[in-house]
C-alpha cells in the first residue's frame, strides 16, 4: 500500500463525518506523512495500522462525543406525527364521545342538585308542618299530631336523601379525578 | 510494554508536554511513544478531544512550502494539567505505598 492509497481509503471510511472534521483529521495523517519524509513512507503506513483501524477510532471518538452533545430522544417527531394523525382520524367518533360523556356528567350533576334541592324542600316543609302543627295544637290537638308525624317523616326522609347525595357527590368526585389522573398519566407515557 | 495506558494518562502527557512548548503533531507523537507504546493513530483523536475540551489551540506555520499544524495549550489546559499532576502525585504514592510494602491502611 501507498500513502496515496491509504490517505484515500482513509477519505472514504471517513465520509460520514462533517467535511470539516474529515479535512482535520486527513490534513493531520497527510502532515505526518510528510514530516516522516518519502524514506519513512512504508514504515509509518506499518505503525498507523490499516487505514479502518484508524478511520474507527476517528469515528468512534466523534459517535461519542455527538451521544454526549444531543439528549437522547427516542422517536419524538415520529410519534407526534402519529398522535396529530390519529387525532384527526378519531375526530368524527372522539368528537361525539367528548359531547356524550359531557352531556352525561351535566345531566348527572343536574340530577344530583335536584335530588339536593328535594332534600331541602322536605326538610323545610318539615319544619313548616311541625309550625303549623305547633299553632294548631291547642285549637285541633289530632289534626297538629298528624302534622308533627308528618313533619318528622318528612324531616327523616330529608336527611337520608342528604345522605345518599353527599355519597353520590363524593363518588363523582372520585371518579372524575381518577378518569383525568389517568388521562395524564397516559399523555405523560407518551 | 507491561503496563498499559488509560486515556487520562495520554490527555496528561500531552498536556505535559505542550505545558514546555508548543509542538506540532510529529514531533508531538515521536515524544509520546518515547515513553509509551502508542501507534500513531491513537493521537489524533487526542488531540481532537482536547482540542474540544478547549485545553489547547492550534496555529498552523508554513514550513518547507507546506502547513505545520502546531498546538498550544489554553490556560484551562494548564490548570487541567496542574490536577493531573497532583492527581498522579497521588496515585504515585500509593502505588509505590504497595510496591514498597507498607501498609497504606
Amino acid at each position: 500500500m501507498t500513502r496515496k492509497e491509504f490517505m484515500q481509503e482513509l477519505r472514504d471510511r471517513l465520509s460520514p463525518l462533517p467535511p470539516n472534521e474529515r479535512e482535520a483529521a486527513l490534513s493531520f495523517y497527510e502532515e505526518y506523512f510528510d514530516e516522516a519524509g518519502p524514506n519513512r513512507e512504508q514504515e509509518v503506513i506499518a505503525e498507523l495500522g490499516s487505514p479502518a483501524s484508524v478511520a474507527s477510532r476517528i469515528l468512534a471518538d466523534h459517535a461519542v462525543k455527538e451521544a454526549r452533545e444531543s439528549p437522547y430522544n427516542p422517536r419524538k417527531g415520529f410519534s407526534a406525527f402519529w398522535a396529530v394523525l390519529l387525532a384527526v382520524f378519531a375526530a368524527p367518533l372522539a368528537i361525539p364521545a367528548v359531547v356524550l360523556i359531557v352531556g352525561l356528567m351535566i345531566a348527572g350533576i343536574a340530577v344530583v342538585i335536584a335530588i339536593g334541592a328535594t332534600a331541602i324542600g322536605l326538610l323545610v316543609g318539615g319544619v313548616a308542618l311541625f309550625v303549623s302543627g305547633f299553632f294548631g295544637l291547642f285549637a285541633t290537638p289530632a289534626t297538629a299530631l298528624i302534622l308533627f308525624g308528618a313533619a318528622f317523616l318528612l324531616w327523616g326522609l330529608g336527611k337520608i336523601v342528604f345522605v345518599i347525595v353527599g355519597a353520590v357527590l363524593s363518588l363523582l368526585g372520585q371518579t372524575v379525578s381518577w378518569f383525568f389522573d389517568r388521562f395524564k398519566g397516559d399523555s405523560y407515557a407518551r | 510494554m507491561i503496563f498499559s495506558i488509560n486515556s487520562g494518562l495520554l490527555d496528561a502527557c500531552v498536556l505535559a508536554i505542550l505545558s514546555r512548548s508548543d509542538e506540532y503533531g510529529y514531533r508531538l507523537t515521536q515524544e509520546v511513544k518515547q515513553v509509551m507504546d502508542i501507534s500513531e493513530s491513537t493521537l489524533y483523536p487526542v488531540l481532537r478531544r482536547l482540542q474540544k475540551s478547549g485545553w489547547l489551540t492550534t496555529y498552523d506555520q508554513p514550513f518547507q512550502g507546506r502547513n505545520r499544524r502546531y498546538y498550544r495549550i489554553t490556560s484551562e489546559g494548564l490548570s487541567q494539567h496542574t490536577l493531573y499532576l497532583s492527581e498522579w502525585k497521588e496515585y504515585r504514592k500509593r502505588i509505590e505505598g504497595i510496591f514498597g510494602g507498607e501498609s497504606t491502611l
